[in-house]
């Protein structure tokens, strides 16, 4: 599913709402960043771009107070009411005498299933095998697995075996003009792995085998390792989880040089790591080769 | 003999162009006089009270203030914002909920007040008290 018909079937869900809300006079969905995703017919977009830039900085300075869950602006006319949803907020105009309670109970429970919906339908062809367990590396894991976890992995293993197969036999020839190559055990050995503190983060566009490191580690490795790029990372939990994750430079600057390892939620969710928790980060992988 | 009443004087105080006005100064010490006794409430944190030459903040925890102060004057400005963005009309309150605690602005006069709260307080209560 491509963003324009995720937008659609949010837009759908919000005119559904609307109709069963009368007291709804327009309503529109923004990213955590400000970006309307989409909107209810009647809305006005050139408003909705400037709400938008107005809230985007309300919802940065939050943090004072653990982040943004709702607000509600009470004008002699009507009401604005934003809550937060997951990574969006829900922006609604309403009626003066707006049942809010109602409001927020129909909202609160219909938007947060739509998105879980969207999401688990939008994660399937976007990440056909986003959790592989390891490892080429010939150095066996630093603590032995449990037993419980090894049955987990192993029902992991067999849940996406279809989509693991087919990837792991047909891509790499696909791929063959700037096939990854895969480093020597020796060189991978002697670079040593680094402990960083797991921040989670998710969205409908995020590609669950895919994880954010910062620039230094990433160049420190290159540097050791006589790359240009590392492509892979191995993560491994202090429980013996594993996981081989793309690797790329953390998008946000704020969250630069401070030890972090972004993972999206999914993958959190299968290597069991909370946000805040410490992980092991090696090299798997260069992308290119001195 | 009877004692000669002494007539009533009434004191008037002049206005002039350059001091603040009388009924000013009386609205703004009401309104410190409420915000005392909501801030003695259960659950009240603190409140920040801006006017178009001082401000003043009285918050529990200092280290707050500025991220505090910071949120509150953003939060009535996005508000305002939002307000001319979508023909509200001129804004009674605006209630900021976070995952740890409330906040509610609104403006009396030429006073902007910010008030922060646990999320346990009803923000409409602190309303009235202000009324």
């Amino acid at each position: 599913m491509n963003e324009e018909i995720f937008n659609i079937a949010l837009r759908n869900a919000l005119i559904g709402i609307k109709n069963a809300l009368t007291d709804i006079n327009w309503a529109f969905i923004l990213t955590n960043n400000g970006t309307v995703v989409t909107s209810e017919e009647n809305a006005v977009d050139p408003n909705m771009a400037k709400a938008a830039s107005s809230f985007q900085s309300l919802a940065e300075k939050a943090g004072a107070i653990g982040g943004l869950d709702n607000m509600l602006i009470t004008g002699e006319k009507g009401k604005v009411y934003v809550s937060s949803i997951d990574d969006f907020y829900l922006v609604a105009g309403l009626a003066k005498n707006a049942d809010l309670v109602y409001f927020r109970t129909i909202t609160g429970a219909v938007l947060p299933t739509i998105l879980k919906v969207l999401d688990s339908v939008t994660s399937l062809p976007l990440t056909p095998a986003p959790f592989k367990p390891t490892s080429p590396i010939p150095s066996p894991p630093a603590k032995p697995i449990p037993s419980e976890l090894r049955i987990e992995d192993e029902e992991e293993a067999t849940e996406e075996e279809e989509y693991a197969e087919a990837e792991e036999t047909e891509e790499p020839e696909i791929l063959e003009p700037s096939k990854p190559k895969r480093l020597e055990a020796h060189k991978l050995e002697n670079v040593p792995s680094q402990q960083l503190i797991v921040d989670r983060f998710g969205g409908f566009m995020v590609k669950a085998d895919t994880v954010q490191l910062d620039s230094d580690i990433l160049k420190r490795w290159g540097a050791l390792l006589g790359a240009k790029e590392i492509g892979e990372v191995d993560i491994e939990t202090f429980s013996g989880k594993t996981a081989r994750c793309k690797a790329k430079l953390i998008n946000d600057s704020k969250l630069e040089g401070r030890g972090l390892v972004r993972i999206p939620e999914k993958t959190c969710q299968l290597l069991d790591v909370r946000r805040g928790e410490l992980v092991r980060v090696k090299p798997a992988m260069l992308d290119e080769s001195d | 003999m009877p004692l000669k009443k002494k007539p009533l004087q009434i004191e008037v105080e002049e206005q002039v162009d350059w001091a603040p006005k009388v009924e000013e100064k009386k609205e703004i010490a009401d309104l410190r006089a409420a915000l005392e006794s909501i801030k003695s409430r259960e659950g009240i944190i603190g409140y920040i009270i801006r006017g178009p030459t001082s401000a003043s903040v009285d918050i529990k925890d200092p280290s707050k203030i500025i991220d505090y102060a910071s949120l509150s004057a953003e939060a009535i400005e996005s508000g305002e914002n939002l307000s001319n963005a979508f023909g509200l009309g001129k804004i009674c309150d605006i209630i900021l909920e976070g995952k740890n605690l409330k906040i509610l602005s609104l403006t009396k006069g030429e006073q902007q007040l910010s008030i922060f709260m646990e999320k346990n307080v009803d923000p409409n209560s602190i309303c009235k008290g202000i009324e």
